[in-house]
């Protein structure tokens, strides 16, 4: 398990965290939700190991491998998507193995066929799912995901959500989520913290009991749970 | 059609000036001036004798050890500047100085403190580094800080990050100062050859001995033979800079 304890964040005089404790658990998907601004992708930063924070303190990311998922597939250009997909994969594992490790998630994210393709030319939708693959390739502890699916239309985010879950499924590493998308967060996570505008405390832990099946805009309890966040949270 | 046009153009003012300078020489006053027919002669001895090969040989290996030596350097402290700014700092204050200080005050304190045999090599160091370093530090300046959070993000191993983020970013700037860099060093290798009476095949002593000669058709001979090769090394460097500029 993760904990954050009593974090702060201040740049220059600009407080931006404000005591935040947290806690996230393997197996789990967790939601930090907030209004845009309020200092979401700085939390995940610090828990990632990114920045420092002011104060307070971060427990049980020492030992652990993490992959992050940004708002950008941020790939390197240089390299194609064979190679992107290597570039995190650990130096003691031999060079044909490798190729078949990239392969395997390559096929899983419906990229196969695209190996040699550099990043400059592959789609937008394309280029995140290759980013989502190296993200699930190094088989890591934490996947950190910082509104990944901003830039993507609504069909794309769809696909990509199910294409998420498939992955995440096989091995439940914790996920931290950050986002401002309400239905977003409802979909994925078990539990969601919702944070306050700037300086950004933690507002209220929500626990999301319906399993993935049930996770759909058609479910009233769905229905009935994003309408309390908005009207409750983050309207008031 | 317009880039024919500047070619022709180009070639019109090379022949303008032949022919202005075969006017010039007719009407000299001095010995030593040599007619362009004059000058075509000598290269052609030059080119046609047993120690063209070798002497180009020697003096286009200086430029290659040279740069080598100063770029080695310039990558290892111009990337190691970008991760502690304390190098950075010495660095700059080091190029900065090394750069006002004047070629020919390099030469004369290498000619009296270092073998003379090393002297083009240890001249032309001081003389490119600077420049290399600069270039290499400034593109440091330009890498995405996106890529380096993505790779910390992942825990990607310092040295991986280095060959696979830095010096790739790093590869426009660095042919762009490797163009400016091999020029200088070609510049600043035959001058130091001037100086070093040791080896007398290279291009610097064979002009030196056209001096003594008082042989101005040999020393314009060489100086074409130079400027050939140099925009021979420049032509492949434009080509590979074109080729990483369209990736």
């Amino acid at each position: 398990m993760i904990k954050l304890i009593d974090i702060h964040k201040q740049f220059q005089n600009v407080i931006v965290l404000d005591g935040i404790n947290m806690e996230f658990k393997e197996g789990m998907i967790t939601a930090i939700l907030g209004p845009s601004g309020c200092g979401k992708t700085t939390l995940l930063s610090i828990t990632a190991g990114l920045i420092e924070p002011t104060r307070g303190e971060v427990i049980g990311m020492e030992s652990k491998k993490s992959g992050f998922i940004f708002q950008e597939p941020r790939l390197l250009p240089w390299k194609n998507a064979e190679q992107n997909l290597e570039f995190v994969l650990p130096d003691d594992i031999d060079k044909s193995k490798k190729k078949q490790i990239c392969s395997d998630i390559l096929a899983q994210v419906g990229l196969s066929g695209f190996e040699k393709h550099y990043p400059s030319q592959l789609s937008g939708g394309m280029s995140q799912r290759l980013a989502m693959a190296r993200a699930f390739i190094v088989k890591s502890d934490i996947l950190f995901m910082d509104e990944p699916f901003q830039f993507l239309d609504l069909k794309r985010r769809a696909q990509m959500i199910d294409l998420l879950k498939n992955l995440w499924i096989k091995r439940k590493p914790a996920v931290v989520l950050v986002t401002h998308d309400v239905q977003e967060a409802l979909l994925l996570s078990d539990k969601i913290y919702i944070l306050s505008d700037k300086p950004a405390t933690v507002v209220t832990e929500i626990k999301n009991p319906m399993p993935f099946s049930l996770r759909t805009v058609k479910n009233s309890e769905f229905y009935k749970l994003e309408q309390e966040i908005i009207n409750d949270y983050l309207l008031s | 059609m317009k880039n024919k046009l500047q070619e022709f153009s180009y070639v019109i003012f090379i022949a303008a000036f032949i022919v202005l300078w075969h006017f010039l020489s007719l009407g000299r006053k001095t010995l030593i001036f040599p007619s362009p027919y004059e000058v075509l002669l000598s290269l052609v001895s030059i080119i046609r004798s047993n120690i063209f090969v070798p002497v180009i040989g020697n003096t286009v290996k200086a430029v290659f050890l040279s740069f080598a030596m100063a770029l080695i350097p310039a990558l290892i402290f111009g990337i190691s500047g970008k991760i502690v700014p304390a190098i950075y700092i010495v660095m700059d204050r080091i190029s900065a100085v090394t750069r006002s200080i004047p070629t020919v005050a390099i030469i004369l304190m290498a000619l009296l403190l270092l073998p003379v045999s090393l002297t083009p090599l240890i001249i032309c160091f001081f003389v490119v580094f600077p420049v290399l370093y600069t270039n290499i530090a400034e593109g440091l300046v330009s890498v995405d800080g996106r890529l380096l959070e993505m790779a910390k993000s992942y825990r990607i191993k310092k040295r991986k990050i280095i060959t696979d983020i830095y010096i790739p970013s790093l590869r426009t700037f660095l042919i762009a100062g490797t163009r400016s860099a091999l020029g200088l060093s070609f510049k600043i290798i035959v001058t130091a050859e001037v100086f070093n009476f040791v080896n007398s095949n290279t291009i610097g002593a064979q002009m030196y001995m056209h001096k003594i000669q008082i042989d101005l058709a040999g020393i314009i001979a060489w100086t074409i033979v130079v400027v050939i090769i140099s925009l021979l090394f420049d032509l492949v460097l434009k080509k590979l800079f074109e080729r990483s500029e369209a990736k």
